[in-house]
This record gives structure tokens, C-alpha cells and sequence, in this order.
């Protein structure tokens, strides 16, 4: 396995960043910080100026700005699957994204890679790439849910179970029911993989008609990409989804431990994915921070790192890797999670800061007798 | 917590800020009863003397300047509006004082000439002059700057009117606190004022209101305000438009750099910049050292941190200053390659951005709690016509440093219709106009008599 001197090479990192980048520059003159000459202990790492994810939203403009590189450089732009119609769009280059491939890689044990039979509520990773797919400055926009498919080294028996219809998608349900009476009482090694909220839906619908499935001690749910407040993307079940609950019912409906259920947590303008597992405990997902990225919560009035257990704050996230093309060193994200331990998971021991994710900040604008113009700006493609 | 109106019996919960509420909202049926019982105490209200009616106002005013009665509405109120206890209550006790004895008088006979016009004829050179009530009056309250309760209800009983106040969806509380202290002092102030709540949306509810009103107050929106606007002209209805606005500072000349970056803080930091009269851009003369006075008005907001800070109830509150501080500092500095520079807290306590240019229309919509442009003008037509071409319909108030007459003129004769020094736009004095009218004198009408 790699060795990884994360302060040494996020240093390196951020330095190159500020260089490359005017726009990070900028925003770090405004906080009169040089990494060069304030970075210098890992301790520092805290006080490195951050990038807000929205500053990639198509509508902000700036994508371009946020680059690190020259367009023509690029193999693609990442692009969110916005809930808002409005996604965020990150440049990569083609080390970038095998920099991605490397972290799942190093993760496939706990990703359960091997998996044989795996049924995925996504579509095939060609179709995903390809939809919507449009040129900016000669290159691709993908989806972020693309890219990683694309990455993702399932076995040959992946099923993909959302099938393009009329320009939307569909759950192929009879596939899954067959899928699903296939391995019942097998003992198989399966995965269910994909969008929380097309997983929670399909479960309630064969709940409606179908006895409960056995699917064994082999089986693994692994969910990611969010969607636990019940929207993704243009996906909206309309209610939020309890992350105890979706564990609860999936598992007795499919009969797949509780322990067997695994989520991943990141987000279009961060590289290294965050996995974590159940814990039936705790009634919650323990996300495991990897020895290659770091993550810092801050308090949401101060902005000051927080470090106790329990402590909830604002989600920051350092990469040391796969940011050569983009501003994406140091990303602040509009999502709050809370510390269970910055050394040691409480479950599985596992010596990695443990935290939970707690969700998106809710916005609601200023009201009162002031007026607000509610002017749309410019967006370009 | 639950809230009684004046009368509705349909369950409406409400969450603000993670508080839940449970209001009792109102059907059609209930308000035009409402409306009818009100209306059927006309004249008895007509007889009310108003010196009574400045003694209940002396009494409620003096009654939330006592803390002991006033703290727990205050702390509900800084969870609603998302505002620190301090800068509640400082705002608090500022709209309440207009309320004593000696600042409704004022306000009275600066509106109306004479303290004793609404109940008595009073002599003029060809005869008699009086003011007669309008009717029923509808006050739709809306949004969280909650300076316009009591102003409006007031207004509402000195001008002998009939009452029905639309409390807002955002902010359900005060209004409706504020009536329930009226009548802790004279039971009777139910017969002339009425706090209802309904859903907006239903707009039978009110068409009906204003179909049996004779004058409509609105507050706040542009959306609800066309709407009033529309159903006003249908019914014949008198309309006072207090709708939403948008207010600034031009700083042409500076004696003291210290006291006037003081003075600049206090105007954005009451009400968190979302009421009418708050600033959201700063115009200052090119020739004054903008990046002291950057500073010095960075240095006055960390002061006004310690004694009314910044409330921090919801994350967004942190979220969408940072994102929104990132956003103007990028776009107007690499984007548009200017000269930007950046005053701000680390965290989202305050941000004061020095730009080359003037803003662009829809980055005022970022200026709340504690936000703002301070913009360098060569010319004071460069004021005029951005002001022109951007605000016009949203003008209200101006805070002005200097001595340039015609500029004030020229302003107030665009549509700005208060103006006063720095540090006082939120210190409408009594007797000052509101949007360019005063309410008594909307609220009421003029009879003449010569003989």
C-alpha cells in the first residue's frame, strides 16, 4: 500500500494551488495567509483558507477561474447532480480521476469490491457518463455519479437497474424481484449498491406485495451520493429519510445485517471518497476518514477547528491529492457532521477520525420590509 | 407554544428557526365576522377621546420598557427573527419609546397640525377643520422587521380607525403579544382591534377583506404588495403602500472618520440590514482615505459585536455570508478585474467589501446581517444615476454626510424620502414621514366646514 505523508504533500499541494491559481490566491491575500510562509506544522493546516463548493456552481461563473490549469488540459468537467438545477461543475484531468480510481482501490475491502452478484440503482456507467452530457470549451461535462461508476471496479455480474425511458429513468423492478428470488436463502455473496432514495422506494414498494427475502450474511447494502433528506438530483421521494430507519427496514425486508450495511459520503468538488459503516449502536452511519484526506468541522459561529466528541459543526475537507487541475486543495461544503473521535472508530477500532454526517444547512433568506430584487445573473454553459 | 388570535379555529404548526408554533389560523367565515364586529363598533369607537387612547399607548410602551415584562417575549422574538437578544431588545426599546406620551404627541400634531383634530372641529381662516376615521382598516403585516407593529396598530387606534392585522407567516409572535398587552390595559382595545392569522396563499380570504375594508396599510412584500394593490382598485379600498425598500448611505464629506465609521455600523447592524431603512451600499467620495475608513467601519462592527452581536441560530446564518462573501470577492476581483479589497471577520460576524465599481444589482440581495458594499464615487452623478437606474422604485431612506444641498434635492426629488445623518436611519423621528406619507393623515380624511 502507498505510503502517504499527507501534511508533506498537502503542503506541496496548496502551495501549487496558490500559484496556479489566481482566484485561491486572491482569497487567501483577503486573509493575508501564504502557504509558503504559514504552512508550516501540520497544526497549521487548520488556519489554510478554504474554498465555499459554491463558488463551482454553474451559476456563480467561476468554474473557470477555479481552475488550475488551461482548459485544454482537461479530460472532463464534473458535474453535480443538482437538486436546485443549478450543479456545480469541477474541471479534472485524467490524473485526477485515476487519483479517485486509487482511493476506491485502497478502500475495496471495506467497499467489498469482490462482491459477486451485484445489483446497482444507478444506470450503466456508459449511459450516466453520456446523459446530459454537454461541451465546455471542447470538453465533456459528466456527472459526478458517472465518474465514479465508471471508476468503480464492479464484478462482470452488475446489473444497473435505472434504464433510460422518455428522457427520464425507470427502476427496472421486475429485474430486481428476479434478482432478489434468485439469491433468497443462497447465501450469496451480493451487493445492493446505489441511490439511498431509489433503494428506500423500491423497498417499500415490494413491501406492499412481497413476503420478506433472505438474503443472507454474504450480502452488503452500500448506498452513496447523499439523498437521505430524500431528494437527489431530480429523484424526490418527498419525505426525509431517518438513516436508522432505511437501515432497519431494508435490512429485516432483504435479510441483510445491520453490520453489512456501508454508505459513502463526498461531494463533486472533493477527491477522496468518505466511507462508513452502521453501527446498530449508534443508529447511524461511523464515516471513517481516510490517512489521505483530512477533514476539519468547524464551529458554525466562530469557524474555529472543533475537537471534541459530540461536536458538530461545518464539514471542511483538506486534499492533498487529485487537485492538480482544480481549486479543490481546501473545500469548505455547506454540510454539517459530528465528531465521534478525531483518533479511533468507538466501533471497529479502527485508528481514523470518526464522524457522522448530519446532513445539508437549510437556507432561507432574509425577510423583513427590506426588498430583495431576486435578480437571476448571467449563467453561461 | 401555541397562539390564540382574535378568532379562527383551524390548527396551523409552524416551525421557525427549530421552534414549533401552533397557531390558530382563520377561514374566510371568521374574518368576515370579525370584520362585521368590528364594524358594528364605529361609532362607539368614533366617541373614544384620544387622549385615551395616548394613555393606553404611554402605559403598553412603558410596560415593555420594564425587562421583567418584556425579557421573555424578547428572547422568543431573537429566535424568530434570528437576532441576538441584545440587538431585540435595543430595537425593541427604540420602536417602543415612539410610543410614550411625548413622541405620540409630537407625531400627532407634526402629522395633523393639531393634537385635538380627530375630536373636535378646530378653526382655520375659512371655518372649521376635522379628521373623520376612514372606516375598517387592513394592516398586512408582513416579514420580521417587527418595528412595523406597532407603528401600524397605533396609527391604526389614534386615527379612531377599526383594526384587522394580518400577522406574518414569518414572524406570527409580536403582533399578537403586542395586542394581548393592549388589552392587559383596557380590555376594550378588542372592540377596535382585531389580530387575525390565515394562509396567504388563500386569496378569497383576501378579497374579502378588502372588498368590506376602507383603507388598506401593507407592509413588506412586492409579490403580496401588487396583489393589495390590484384588489384596492377593484374595491375602492385607500391603500398605503409601505412596500419593501431598499436604503443607503452617501458619504460626501467626513469631519470625524472615527465617529462616521461608528455611526455607518450602527445603520447596518439594527435589524440586521432586512428592514426598510437599513443600508445595503455604501457611496463614499473617492477623495476620502476609503481604506482607513474601511478599517475604522471594520474596527466599529467588532465593537458592536460586544454589545449586540450577530445571532448565530441557524447555520445559514454562517453559510450563506461565507459563500456569499467569497462569491463578490472573486467575481468582482478576478472576473471582472478590478481592485477589490476584503474587510471582514474570519467567521461571518460582518464583511465590508471596498469595490472599484459599484455593485451590480442583484449583489444588494446579498447585503443582510452585517454585509455591505462601501463604494468610491468620483462624481455625485455617478450616485444619481445608479440610484436611478437600479433602486428608483425601492427608495426610501439616505443616510448623507456632507453639505451639498442640490444633491439632496436632486435625490429627494428621484424618490428618496428620508434623509438623515449617518447613525440615524433607523431613528425615525415622531413626526417624521414614512415613504414619503404620514399614516394618520392616510388613515384619516379631511372635512371642511365653512359656516
Amino acid at each position: 500500500m502507498k505510503d502517504y505523508n499527507f501534511f508533506k504533500d498537502f503542503r506541496s499541494n496548496i502551495i501549487s494551488q496558490y500559484e496556479d491559481c489566481n482566484a485561491y490566491k486572491l482569497l487567501c491575500s483577503s486573509q493575508f495567509y501564504d502557504p509558503s510562509k504559514d504552512l508550516n506544522m501540520e497544526v497549521d493546516m487548520e488556519r489554510v483558507p478554504f474554498v465555499e463548493t459554491t463558488l463551482f456552481k454553474k451559476s456563480a461563473n467561476m468554474y473557470t477561474t477555479l481552475l488550475r490549469t488551461e482548459p485544454k488540459n482537461l479530460e472532463k468537467w464534473t458535474v453535480s447532480s443538482s437538486t436546485s438545477g443549478d450543479p456545480s461543475i469541477v474541471g479534472r484531468s485524467k490524473k485526477d480521476m485515476l487519483q479517485i480510481k486509487e482511493f476506491i482501490e485502497l478502500e475495496k475491502e471495506r467497499l467489498d469490491t469482490s462482491s459477486e452478484y451485484n445489483c446497482v440503482f444507478y444506470p450503466e456507467p456508459e449511459v450516466m457518463r453520456k446523459y446530459k452530457s454537454i461541451q465546455i470549451l471542447d470538453r465533456p461535462t459528466e456527472s459526478y455519479i458517472g465518474n465514479i461508476l465508471s471508476i468503480f471496479p464492479y464484478s462482470e455480474n452488475t446489473n444497473y437497474l435505472l434504464h433510460p425511458s422518455e428522457g427520464e429513468f425507470s427502476v427496472d423492478m421486475e429485474y430486481f424481484i428476479k434478482f432478489l428470488n434468485e439469491h433468497n436463502h443462497k447465501d450469496d455473496h451480493v451487493s445492493l449498491r446505489g441511490s439511498t432514495p431509489l433503494l428506500y422506494n423500491a423497498t417499500q414498494q415490494l413491501k406492499e406485495r412481497m413476503k420478506p427475502f433472505k438474503l443472507g450474511e454474504s450480502a452488503i447494502v452500500h448506498t452513496g451520493g447523499g439523498g437521505f433528506d430524500g431528494k437527489k438530483g431530480t429523484i424526490n421521494i418527498g419525505t426525509k429519510i431517518e438513516r436508522w430507519r432505511f437501515v432497519e427496514e431494508v435490512s429485516s425486508f432483504f435479510g441483510i445485517p445491520e453490520e453489512n450495511f456501508i454508505d459513502t459520503y463526498s461531494f463533486t468538488e472533493n477527491t477522496f471518497p468518505i466511507t462508513g459503516h452502521y453501527s446498530k449502536e449508534q443508529k447511524d452511519y461511523l464515516f471513517h476518514i481516510p490517512r489521505w484526506g483530512k477533514v476539519i468541522i468547524r464551529d458554525i459561529k466562530t469557524l474555529k477547528p472543533l475537537h471534541k466528541q459530540g461536536d458538530r459543526g461545518l464539514i471542511q475537507t483538506l486534499n492533498a491529492y487529485g487537485t492538480s487541475s482544480f481549486a479543490g486543495a481546501s473545500i469548505m461544503v455547506d454540510d454539517m457532521a459530528e465528531i465521534v473521535s478525531e483518533t479511533r472508530c468507538p466501533e471497529c477500532n479502527a485508528e481514523v477520525m470518526t464522524i457522522k454526517i448530519i446532513g445539508r444547512v437549510k437556507g432561507s433568506e432574509a425577510k423583513g420590509c427590506g426588498a430583495t430584487l431576486d435578480i437571476k445573473e448571467g449563467v453561461k454553459a | 407554544m401555541s397562539i390564540n388570535y382574535s378568532c379562527g379555529s383551524i390548527l396551523v404548526e409552524k416551525e421557525i428557526n427549530d421552534y414549533k408554533m401552533e397557531l390558530n389560523g382563520s377561514s374566510e367565515v371568521d374574518i368576515k365576522r370579525e370584520i362585521k364586529r368590528l364594524k358594528e363598533n364605529k361609532i362607539k369607537i368614533h366617541e373614544i377621546g384620544i387622549e385615551k387612547t395616548i394613555d393606553i399607548l404611554d402605559k403598553c410602551a412603558k410596560l415593555w420598557l420594564n425587562r421583567e415584562y418584556s425579557n421573555k417575549h424578547i428572547e422568543m422574538l431573537g429566535k424568530i427573527t434570528n437576532q441576538s437578544y441584545e440587538l431585540v431588545a435595543y430595537e425593541l426599546e427604540g420602536s417602543m419609546k415612539m410610543l410614550l406620551r411625548e413622541n405620540i404627541e409630537k407625531t400627532i400634531t407634526e402629522e395633523l397640525g393639531n393634537i385635538e383634530i380627530m375630536d373636535k372641529w378646530v378653526s382655520t381662516s375659512y371655518g372649521k377643520v376635522h379628521r373623520e376615521p376612514r372606516g375598517m382598516v387592513f394592516h398586512n403585516v408582513s416579514g420580521n422587521a417587527f418595528v412595523v407593529t406597532p407603528v401600524s396598530i397605533a396609527m391604526g387606534l389614534l386615527s379612531k380607525n377599526c383594526n384587522l392585522v394580518k400577522v406574518s407567516a414569518d414572524e406570527p409572535y409580536f403582533s399578537y403579544v403586542f395586542y394581548k398587552s393592549l388589552c392587559e390595559i383596557d380590555e376594550s382595545i378588542k372592540d377596535r382591534l382585531s389580530v387575525v392569522y390565515f394562509n396567504s396563499s388563500n386569496k378569497n380570504i383576501y378579497e374579502s377583506i378588502v372588498r368590506n375594508s376602507d383603507c388598506v396599510v401593507h407592509w413588506g412584500g412586492e409579490y403580496s404588495g401588487n396583489i393589495m394593490g390590484e384588489l384596492c382598485a377593484k374595491y375602492k379600498a385607500h391603500l398605503i403602500m409601505h412596500g419593501a425598500k431598499i436604503s443607503f448611505e452617501v458619504l460626501d464629506k467626513i469631519d470625524d472618520m472615527d465617529k462616521t465609521a461608528d455611526d455607518v455600523a450602527r445603520d447596518i447592524v439594527l435589524w440586521e440590514q432586512k428592514a426598510c431603512l437599513s443600508p445595503r451600499v455604501i457611496f463614499a467620495n473617492k477623495n476620502i482615505d476609503l481604506n482607513s475608513f474601511a478599517e475604522k467601519l471594520s474596527n466599529a462592527f467588532k465593537r458592536f459585536n460586544e454589545v449586540l452581536p450577530k445571532a448565530y441560530l441557524s447555520p445559514w446564518n454562517s453559510v450563506k455570508t461565507l459563500q456569499d462573501r467569497q462569491y463578490c470577492l472573486l467575481k468582482y476581483g478576478i472576473n471582472k478585474g478590478e481592485n477589490v479589497k476584503l474587510y471582514s471577520s474570519f467567521n461571518a460576524d460582518y464583511t465590508v467589501i471596498l469595490n472599484e465599481s459599484l455593485p451590480d444589482k442583484a449583489d444588494l440581495d446579498r447585503c443582510f446581517y452585517r454585509f455591505v458594499f462601501l463604494c468610491p464615487y468620483e462624481s455625485k452623478n455617478q450616485v444619481y444615476e445608479y440610484v436611478d437606474k437600479n433602486l428608483k422604485e425601492y427608495l426610501q431612506t439616505m443616510g448623507y454626510s456632507g453639505d451639498d444641498e442640490t444633491f439632496i434635492e436632486k435625490m429627494t426629488l428621484l424618490g428618496v424620502s428620508i434623509v438623515t445623518r449617518p447613525g440615524e436611519m433607523a431613528d425615525h423621528c415622531p413626526g417624521t414621514s414614512h415613504d414619503g406619507l404620514h399614516n394618520l393623515q392616510e388613515m384619516t380624511y379631511v372635512v371642511s366646514r365653512q359656516m
